[in-house]
């Protein structure tokens, strides 16, 4: 499974892109999620304006079966929204770390993502699950 | 026990293959000191025959003419329609997760949709719920989780009063005000506040026609108002189209189900697209099987309980399939013109029988437009109803207990229209021996 | 010899067809003018069918569904038993079926008697000290034994009580009514052997907490044998217990749980007593509560009331199915009846358990739980079972209980006889065996189904729950 290098990760499956500066960030789901989740169909997230906490919940994904929180990889408010993605929740299984981010983020704490997971630590944190099966 | 199909050489057979001495050693998982030491005092076993005959002998005669209403009509039902619902594929079957061997009962929720939308003339259905009281509270929650900032739900003081409880024990949970709209004295409508569509009102619950038989409508009601409207009177809607409203729900026994003493009946729900997501209760959709043939699901389960749980839109499991089984058979076999003529059977049935109470004196209550029922006001023959229970007649339901002294609450169907000319001789012989 | 796959009945409908006509029209009656504005709309486009039509759609639609009285229908925590036609026959006769319950109260002095006794019969079996018939279905009456804990702590003045304890295990009915009461539900962890500990609710055991709701045996089969000692602990900490009673079909003289430390609890008479599930309801939800949340009880005549959850006195057609299953069988057959669904539980558990992984091995009582560790070919629980409906049977429950990966819930039920087990077991075994020998053949299963597979992305994605002529073409 693909886990890019300049993402940091939560161990529920989110990502957080934060730019240079430190300043705003692009958040989304793993690829590993969006397998777990199959047959997705209905995706809700924030309005622009609102803001997220980390850790808090900030939307929710539904395949026929399941509903998963999306849980905030980061604080701030949201600048964008991607309703392409919303229209067409396909794009999550072809690119889900590029054309399918969920928002973009006025980062209100730099330091918050440094208690993000790295790619490896996520890797393991993957591979931990599954073997719990 | 009369419905086991293990015999005692069974048993030891299967003892044998679990490894176990005795069926109790199966139940040593519950700890002694937990046990039950004395058997119940239940009364059996009982044999059929013995059954049938000790309740023969408790049953009392019904009455021969009953014109009771209040939220539950007597009204005709074909005799195919239990013949057709007593299939065991229909009565035993479970819900219906496994599409593939349940395409029946699927089917037939697809149509009570589809029946319900057209009866409401609103875009999207559910697949029915308990009963009227409680469609009529899970689209007062559902308007709640769309107007989340609301902590009022006004309700027509003409909604069935066991309705209105029903609202007012969930509503007393859940931080929300419940707020009586007063009637107009003379024509019995409703009189909905200007405030109605403020933000922090939930919803605007009326009833039509009313819990006194008045028919009601909404067009008055101010913009951005969330309105509600409840029919216990489902057959009104083959020829008075409901109020426009964000939800029509109510009760389908009028159509197919019988009395059975109040329950079990179906309810129904029907609101805008818009809602979907947020609307509670079972829903069955249209789709394809890998094929590509027509074939029929649950779908959008994710806001129901099993899956969402603490998040699910109602906490609703079970909801009322044979009942709406029923209604579906019922609806399918009278059809458009059959609805509209049993309709227009009760609605003249509910006039000839006024005009004759009016000939003796009593008069109508209200003025506003009826469909089947109205109350009707008695001071002027105080004793009437009595004489005509005492003879089998129940002249509909006294509202003394409802504060209303003197006053009944009558309904007629179909099959009192049947036996029109019987009911009023009955009445006016009973009026005239005073 | 196969009919044509039924579509719905609109396809069959028209303008002209017959309708059915209740009776003679009066052309005296029908001189009378109805003063009210009538709809203009067609009655949204229906039309007639006809009844020799509408009897032969319905009868096809019948036969699209699988049945109880055609097999097994083994599904975990539904306890799918046959259906006595004796109850339906009474439930059907006019003086049971056609009675208002506005009537005057000498009409109904039979339906009163009937219902006392079943309240009576239900509070002797599971040893509550009270019984309301009042609820709708089982979600119903969890519901109202929630709204009556609250109304309990909030007339101890305890309004911050919020809390309720909800195991893993548990039907997602439970967190959904307490939710809907505004409570904070928590979710507690049973042990690996599927029983939950005194231990693990420890630290909830403050003023927080509300109630913990268990369902017992639990979702697992298996008894929870802290069951009192977490009861002790819950009461002394100022909380309540609820306990679903799903499962109450493992309890009748076995045990009490109004005895043993529950305070209320709710009835599937759908399920235990044998009224019929009719395709998803009418259900009953009576519940058994003891003295002390009485005077909070539907009806309880207290002003600490929490008022009507229903209209009337609920499903009525229900009590008096479940009354006469009672009395034909007596409180010695109630007990025959938990311990052969017991002994068939455990007779399917003994045979399978050699060909699937038991993830659980306690001593289970009326039902067992599978999965689908193990499995060659990356076969899922899914897959076996859809390709079980091939063998004649309805697949289990699959994937609940949700703490149970890939589950696979098997409750056969104590009308079931061995020789209908023994060829349960035998299709179970076959299909495990094509796991390995035929995986692609499992993954496209059911092969002998009206419809194969069903599309329910698209279902959800393109929903179409109404059918409209103009559409359709």
């Amino acid at each position: 499974m693909n886990f890019p290098t300049d993402l940091k990760y939560t161990d529920k499956d989110e990502w957080a892109r934060v730019d240079a500066a430190g300043s705003v960030a692009w958040i989304g789901i793993t690829a590993h999620a969006v397998e777990q989740l199959s047959d997705l169909v209905f995706l809700d997230l924030p309005e622009v304006g609102k803001d997220i906490q980390q850790g808090e919940v900030f939307g929710e994904i539904e395949s026929v079966k399941a509903v998963a929180d999306l849980y905030a990889p980061i604080t701030g408010e949201v600048l964008e929204r991607n309703d392409a993605l919303v229209e067409d929740l396909s794009i999550l299984k072809s690119d889900p770390y590029g054309k399918g981010w969920m928002l973009k983020i006025r980062m209100e704490k730099v330091s918050e993502q440094d208690s993000l997971l790295s790619p490896a630590a996520y890797q393991k944190s993957v591979n931990d699950r599954s073997a719990g099966h | 026990m009369r419905y086991s199909a293990i015999t005692p050489n069974d048993r030891k057979k299967m003892l044998q293959r679990i490894g176990a001495t005795s069926v109790d050693q199966l139940l040593a998982g519950v700890p002694a000191a937990l046990r039950t030491r004395r058997m119940p005092e239940v009364r059996g076993p009982v044999p059929e025959a013995s059954l049938l005959a000790e309740l023969e002998d408790g049953k009392i005669p019904l009455p021969r003419i009953a014109l009771t209403g209040s939220g539950l009509y007597n009204h005709f039902i074909a005799s195919t329609v239990a013949s057709l619902a007593a299939r065991s594929e229909w009565v035993t079957s479970y819900t219906p997760y496994q599409p593939e061997v349940s395409q029946g009962t699927l089917r037939m929720y697809y149509e009570f949709q589809t029946y319900v939308s057209m009866l409401t003339g609103q875009e999207i259905a559910n697949g029915g719920m308990y009963d009227g009281s409680t469609a009529c509270v899970e689209a007062v929650l559902m308007a709640k989780r769309l107007r989340p900032k609301g902590r009022r739900v006004l309700a027509s003081a003409a909604l069935n009063p066991q309705y209105r409880a029903v609202l007012a024990t969930y509503l007393k949970f859940q931080d929300v005000e419940l707020v009586d709209m007063a009637l107009d004295a003379t024509s019995g409508t409703t009189q909905v506040p200007l405030d109605a569509g403020a933000e922090d009102v939930i919803a605007v619950v009326l009833q039509s026609p009313n819990w006194l038989g008045v028919l009601e409508s909404t067009t008055a009601i101010a913009p951005g108002a969330f309105r509600i409207v409840v029919v216990t009177e489902a057959l009104s809607m083959a020829l008075v189209k409901p109020p426009e409203a964000d939800v029509v729900c109510g009760e389908m026994q009028s159509l197919g189900i019988p009395l059975q003493l109040g329950g079990p009946t179906a309810g129904f729900f029907a609101t805008a697209k818009k809602h979907i997501r947020a609307m509670p209760g079972r829903i069955v959709g249209r789709t394809v099987d890998r094929n590509g043939i027509e074939a029929f699901c649950i779908t959008l389960a994710t806001r129901e309980q099993f899956i969402r749980r603490e998040k699910a839109t109602s906490n609703i499991c079970t909801s009322s399939g044979l009942m709406c089984l029923r209604s579906a058979i019922h609806i399918s076999l009278m059809g458009r013109k059959g609805l509209e003529e049993a309709a227009r059977m009760s609605a003249r049935a509910a006039r000839a029988f006024l005009a004759a109470l009016e000939e003796l004196g009593l008069r109508r209550v209200y003025s506003g437009a009826f469909f089947n029922e109205f109350v009707v006001d008695c001071s002027a023959r105080p004793e009437l109803g009595a004489r005509l229970e005492a003879a089998g007649f129940l002249l509909g339901i006294p509202l003394d207990k409802h504060g209303r002294k003197h006053q009944r609450l009558i309904a007629l169907t179909e099959l009192d229209y049947a036996r029109m000319s019987t009911i009023i001789k009955e009445l006016k012989a009973h009026a005239h021996a005073a | 010899m196969r009919t044509p796959l039924e579509s719905v009945i609109f396809h069959r409908a028209a303008p002209d067809k017959e309708w059915l006509r209740a009776c003679s029209p009066d052309a005296h009656i029908d001189s009378i003018v109805l003063d009210f504005a009538g709809r203009e709309d067609g009655l949204g486009g229906m039309e007639q069918v006809g009844e020799v039509e509408v009897v032969r759609h319905y009868t096809r639609l019948s036969t699209l569904n699988w049945d109880i009285d055609r097999g097994l229908y083994p599904l975990g925590s539904c306890t799918m038993k046959h259906n006595p036609r004796l109850n339906e026959a009474v439930a059907a006769d006019p003086a049971y079926a056609a009675v208002h319950p506005e009537w005057p109260p000498q009409y109904l002095v039979q339906h009163q008697r009937i219902m006392q006794e079943l309240a009576r019969d239900l509070a002797a079996l599971s040893g509550f000290d009270e019984v309301s018939l009042l609820p709708a279905a089982g979600a119903h009456g969890e519901l109202t034994a929630v709204f009556m804990i609250r109304a309990y702590h909030l007339a101890r003045g305890q309004k911050d009580r919020n809390v309720f304890l909800i195991p893993d295990s548990a039907h997602g009915t439970n967190p959904a009514s307490a939710a809907m009461c505004g409570f904070r539900c928590v979710q507690v962890t049973s042990g690996k052997d599927g029983i939950l500990r005194l231990e693990s609710i420890k630290e909830h055991l403050n003023e927080r907490l509300a109630a913990i709701m268990i369902t017992n045996p639990n979702t697992l089969g298996v008894f929870e044998e802290e069951f009192a000692s977490i009861a002790d602990a819950v009461h002394t900490a100022g909380g309540l217990v609820y306990m679903d009673g799903a499962n109450f079909n493992a309890a009748m003289g076995v045990f009490q749980p109004g005895r043993i430390g529950a305070d209320v609890m709710h009835f599937n008479l759908h399920k235990t007593f044998t009224t019929p599930h009719g395709g998803g309801g009418p259900g009953s939800g009576p519940i058994g509560f003891n003295r002390n949340l009485a005077p909070f009880a539907p009806a309880s005549g207290d002003a600490r009331s929490i008022g009507p959850v229903k209209t009337w006195f609920g499903q009525w057609g229900m009590f008096i199915r479940a009354w006469v299953y009672i009395r034909t069988l007596g409180a010695r057959g109630l007990k025959e009846v938990t311990e052969d669904a017991v002994l068939n539980a455990n007779y399917i558990r003994a045979r399978l358990e050699k060909v699937l992984n038991l993830p659980i091995k306690t001593p289970t009582l009326h039902e067992v739980v599978f999965n689908d560790k193990d499995l060659p070919n990356k076969v899922i629980t899914l897959d076996i079972a859809k390709r079980l409906i091939d063998y004649g049977f309805h697949p289990p429950t699959v994937y609940f209980p949700i703490h149970v990966h890939g589950a696979l819930m098997i409750e056969p039920t104590e009308t079931e006889s061995l020789d209908e087990l023994d060829r349960f077991c035998d299709a179970m075994e076959a299909v495990v065996a094509e796991a390995a020998s035929n995986p692609e053949h499992l993954k496209l299963a059911p092969h002998t189904t009206p419809v194969s597979r069903v599309d329910e992305v698209k279902a959800a994605k393109d929903t179409d729950l109404v059918f409209r002529p103009a559409a359709r073409n």
